[in-house]
């Protein structure tokens, strides 16, 4: 008997139920409404801590939900023009902000910005509105408020 | 069978083989990015951004270096190495590395780590059996893993899609056929007027989503041969007629779909005819 377990392919075992788990979880997702809700927190940040995000990060989402942003100068001035920038996103919305050469277009030195970005998914949907400003450390604080 | 032997063995055996090849596919993926990872890089540093979602450390420029280089050298000696025991460490230490791309403020949306993540998972496990079990059993075992990874993956992504805006095409046409500068909307751009561009904009919408979805829920249960042919030209067309970027994104599931194509057709004994037969006892 302890030959038999210790012979078990544990891992095969172990990665085949994850793979079993995440895709139970993606089917689910257009039926439940926690599905859904954690996944549109997910690509905005408001899970309910880091750690819970970084368990759901290996869940894949190319080109998930429906994401759209608008970005704009923080404060706007007159003569300004009121949205700089706006588009659809594949997923991650605020990688406008984040990722890769966008940071360098979207964020000058000592100019604040803003970005409102929306995700929704089968009726299901969330708005959440990011202020990017000159931090003291040099580069920017980046802070988010959900929107009613 | 001892250690040494059970080492020899796999030398050159067809899981090895595909161990070799998704560790290379996965190596091509992130070196694909190198230039975009240099730039990123540049701007990390000239533009920190700091976000209370995120510990500091995994916002930080100089540790997303060492984790990204880290995870090269990882897949190169998981590659090369013949040293089950260096192979092992390389490939956890290539996990740990992906583990990290996928939660850095940095890389956390870029889905080439998050596909290289399920392949470096696959890899721990493969490189931890390669001295155990015997060659024609481990890939079949290895293909079906594969094929339910690829499977899964493509089900997230076809999951996420089943949306009005993506069944009517509206989300695509924004993302791609508005002014996205690539072949194929360029051509159609070029040769459409506005309103045909939105109906071939539905249309392409809809055959991402139904391809996705029939790869997701049935690539897994095909022949490992089969899976590992469909799967590859789907990725591809993928890349070819969607946007070059994602060949980082699909690389690695390319050869991780190939660990198909290592299972014999004909097997000389008779060993399990699906990949969740679980051994027991001993295998020589």
């Amino acid at each position: 008997m302890k030959a038999r377990i210790a012979n078990l392919d544990f891992g095969f075992i172990g990665i085949l139920t994850l793979v079993i788990v995440v895709s139970a979880w993606l089917i689910s997702m257009p039926f439940c409404d926690f599905v859904q809700r954690s996944t549109i927190n997910r690509f905005h940040f408001q899970t309910r801590s880091f750690g819970v995000w970084v368990i759901q990060q290996p869940i894949p989402a190319m080109y998930n939900l429906y994401n759209r942003f608008e970005v704009r100068p923080s404060p706007w001035k007159p003569g300004q023009d009121a949205v700089w920038d706006n588009g659809t996103v594949n997923h991650f919305p605020l990688r406008l902000f984040t990722f890769g050469d966008n940071r360098a277009i979207f964020l000058r030195p000592e100019e604040p910005r803003q970005i409102d970005i929306w995700s929704s998914y089968r009726g299901q949907g969330l708005h959440t509105r990011w202020s990017a400003t000159p931090s003291k450390n040099g580069g920017f604080d980046l802070s988010g408020e959900v929107m009613k | 069978m001892s250690l040494s032997d059970a080492s020899a063995l796999a030398t050159g055996s067809r899981p090895m083989q595909a161990f070799r090849l998704v560790q290379w596919a996965t190596l091509a993926a992130l070196v694909w990015k190198i230039g975009a990872f240099t730039n990123m890089y540049r701007c990390y540093l000239a533009i920190p951004l700091y976000q209370d979602f995120f510990p500091s450390i995994f916002e930080s420029a100089y540790f997303l270096l060492a984790i990204y280089v880290v995870a090269v050298l990882s897949l190169a000696i998981a590659a090369m190495t013949t040293a089950p025991r260096r192979r092992l460490m390389a490939s956890m230490s290539g996990l740990l590395m992906m583990t990290m791309l996928c939660i850095h403020q940095g890389s956390h949306n870029d889905m080439t780590f998050a596909t290289a993540w399920w392949t470096s998972l696959w890899s721990v496990w493969l490189a931890g059996r390669l001295s155990r079990d015997e060659p024609e059993t481990l890939i079949r075992r290895a293909a079906f893993l594969s094929r339910c990874i690829v499977s899964m993956i493509l089900l997230g992504g076809a999951v996420g899609k089943w949306t009005s805006e993506y069944w009517s095409g509206q989300a695509l046409y924004e993302i791609y056929f508005v002014d996205r500068d690539f072949w194929v909307f360029n051509g159609l751009r070029q040769n459409l007027d506005a309103e045909s561009l939105r109906v071939a904009a539905t249309w392409y919408s809809r055959k991402v989503i139904v391809i996705e979805t029939l790869c997701g829920f049935g690539l897994w249960f095909l022949p490992a041969r089969w899976a590992a042919g469909i799967a590859i030209l789907v990725m591809t067309s993928i890349v070819a007629f969607s946007n070059y970027h994602l060949s980082s994104v699909l690389l690695s599931l390319i050869g991780l779909a190939a660990a198909g194509f290592f299972v014999n057709r004909k097997p000389s004994s008779a060993p399990p005819r699906t990949g969740i037969h679980v051994t027991v006892g001993k295998m020589v």
